[in-house]
């Protein structure tokens, strides 16, 4: 009844790039340059928020890397994280809420997702992940920001 | 264990195929059996005793399910499996007889009720633009059977989740999850119950040629479970257990290229054939598979094994798929299909890795036994059927039956034209292979929902008692007895 074998590639493939840039990323300087405020909202104040920004739609869709990412560990339903130096463009965001703190997005053994996620731009799922031009984000040189509301 | 949708008229639709006879009621306005239940529910009210008296013995509850709300703002379900879950009760406390009704209170309903439209997709309906679907129990319509778990009624779904209900008010718990690491995995609407409680149950990974395999302790606790391959996309709504085996009949109604909803994914394929997976209890690994001619099914009865290793079982076989896109839609404007009853047949599974059918002529659904034979030889099967004259609506079943496979006799009542029978569960009495037969009516006529207690060994001389519900219900699809 549901297309869950796009939320299986979707989730295999966000877990493991988020895996790979948990470590996190140098943040650069520049007044040319673009900063994008994300502030996140949780339904539970427990692990982890995985953050991955993609500037293209192959990286978005699992063809690439995301240009940043970034963990931020929680103590309250909300959380800020700030990504600067990032050259002006479309951006989509993609994030889930790692609630045990395990480093992976957990799914069922169908493949369909067990903690809360979020997208950039407030872009509804139906089925399957939204398209990256429904997630965008236009950033344009200076300030920018955008809400994540996680659920499942 | 944690909580957590034009109008066909009836010339226009010959035209395109679709094979249907005239509607029984205007199209303008829904027609008995298929309109909304009562938004409220209805509390614990008296039924009214109709004709004839109480049975003696007869103490318990029984709940039923079934599509109950296929309208809003002027949308109509795309398919009859997509209303919500109307939860109905029947309570035998010896003095009287009382029935309530009530909703599952789904996230589907939920957002439907804000909404005011019809927009969360199902079995034959598509999502609305927008619609919020990440997960199988977003859609959940928690609508087709009930299971009784550690005093706890289980809505059951077959596409993802069990819906916790409680058995006094009717309220709803949730989604409930029966271990962290198998949230939202599919648990369909026929568990079946071994005779040493423990539930077994199989969830049909939509989409894919796999199946999730249940087996559950009596309290609801996951003993062991596993995720099968199947050799086809077979759609499954019913299966068979017998002591040793579970056995997953795949009928040759395919799913092919994946567009929502999912029925309209389905292709009937009957060059293919039917083939049955049988799997041993104790290692999922051990996979046999049995070819038999091609036909269409929802239910299946009870299974049994001989001494020399033959497995046979009942099965409510049609010739064609019933409620296919086309069907499930038009049987909620009230136009009938002409398509041939599923009929009684069972099955044998031979050692030597044959099978066979044997077919008998009368028209049946929704299998029934005395539970006290489960998993053991016995000879006879109950059901519901068509009567002499089919019923005056889109729905086909207007008669009650057993059929004896030793001596072939065939005992039967006829509501008549203006009656539709649902579902008709077995409630034993002392001794073994003595019981009640609880068949809920709907009465074309008198607009109004019955529940009639037929003497399941003497069913043509009618209802031994006759009970009128407050209001006129939709019609349910499968219920469980729980005795006082």
């Amino acid at each position: 009844m549901l297309r869950l074998s796009t939320c299986v590639r979707w989730a295999t493939s966000s877990a493991a790039a988020l895996a790979f840039l948990a470590a996190g990323c140098a943040h650069q300087g520049g007044d040319e340059l673009a900063t994008l405020e994300l502030s996140m909202i949780v339904t539970e104040p427990s692990g982890a928020i995985m953050v991955a920004i993609f500037d293209s739609a192959e990286s978005y869709n699992g063809g690439g890397s995301p240009v940043r990412g970034a963990r931020v560990r929680l103590s309250s339903e909300t959380a800020t994280t700030v990504f600067k130096g990032l050259p002006p463009g479309s951006y989509a965001v993609r994030a889930f809420h790692d609630q045990n703190g395990d480093g992976t997005l957990n799914t069922n053994p169908l493949g369909a997702l067990l903690e809360p996620f979020a997208f950039s731009n407030n872009a509804i799922v139906q089925y399957g992940p939204p398209a990256f031009e429904d997630a965008a984000l236009t950033l344009k040189p200076g300030a920018n920001s955008d809400t994540l509301r996680f659920s499942l | 264990m944690t909580t957590r949708r034009e109008v066909l008229a009836g010339a226009a639709a010959l035209t395109v195929g679709s094979a249907l006879s005239p509607a029984w009621s205007s199209t303008s306005s829904a027609p008995l059996g298929f309109q909304n239940g009562p938004q409220q529910g209805t509390p614990w009210t008296s039924m009214r005793l109709m004709e004839g008296r109480m049975p003696s013995g007869l103490a318990g509850t029984l709940y039923r399910n079934g599509p109950g709300h296929f309208r809003r703002g002027g949308d109509v379900a795309g398919h009859w499996f997509d209303g919500d879950g109307l939860v109905r009760a029947v309570r035998f406390d010896g003095e009287g007889v009382r029935f309530a009704a009530r909703f599952v209170d789904t996230n589907k309903r939920r957002l439907e009720t804000e909404a005011g439209r019809l927009i969360m997709p199902g079995f034959g309906s598509k999502a609305a633009p927008g619609a919020p679907v990440t997960s199988a129990d977003d859609t959940n319509a928690a609508n087709t059977a009930l299971l009784s778990v550690d005093d706890q009624l289980w809505a059951l779904w077959e596409a993802g989740s069990p819906y916790g209900v409680n058995p006094e008010d009717l309220s709803t718990v949730g989604p409930l999850v029966l271990r962290d690491d198998l949230a939202q995995m599919p648990f369909s609407a026929h568990p079946k119950v071994s005779p040493d409680g423990t539930i077994w149950n199989f969830g049909l990974a939509f989409g894919r040629s796999k199946v999730f395999l249940w087996m559950l302790n009596a309290d609801g606790s996951v003993q062991r479970s596993g995720l099968i391959d199947l050799p086809r996309a077979s759609y499954i709504h019913d299966w068979v257990m017998s002591p040793t085996k579970l056995i997953l009949p795949l009928q040759p109604w395919v799913l092919e290229e994946v567009h929502p909803p999912y029925v309209q994914s389905l292709r009937w394929r009957p060059e293919i054939g039917m083939q049955v997976l049988v799997i041993d209890k104790d290692d999922f690994s051990k996979r046999r598979i049995y070819e038999l001619p091609s036909g269409s099914f929802f239910h299946t009865g009870d299974a049994y094994e001989e001494p020399d290793g033959t497995i046979r079982f009942d099965w409510c076989l049609a010739e064609e798929p019933m409620l296919n896109a086309e069907d499930g839609r038009s049987i909620l404007l009230g136009q009938r299909s002409d398509k041939a009853n599923p009929m009684m047949c069972r099955a044998a599974l031979r050692p030597d890795g044959s099978a066979a059918l044997d077919r008998t002529s009368f028209s049946a659904e929704f299998a029934q036994i005395d539970p006290r034979y489960r998993s053991r030889r016995r000879s006879v099967v109950y059901s519901v059927s068509e009567g002499a004259s089919p019923p005056q609506s889109s729905y086909h079943h207007n008669a009650v039956q057993s059929i004896n496979w030793e001596t072939g006799a065939r005992d039967l009542f006829d509501f008549g034209a203006r009656t539709l029978t649902e579902e008709a569960l077995y409630v034993p009495r002392e001794p073994a292979g003595e019981g009640w037969l609880l068949v809920p009516t709907l009465s074309l006529d008198d607009e109004a929902t019955d529940l009639h207690v037929f003497n399941a060994e003497a069913i043509s001389d009618g209802p031994l008692a006759t009970y009128r519900a407050p209001s006129a219900m939709p019609l349910g699809f499968h219920g469980v007895w729980v005795p006082r």
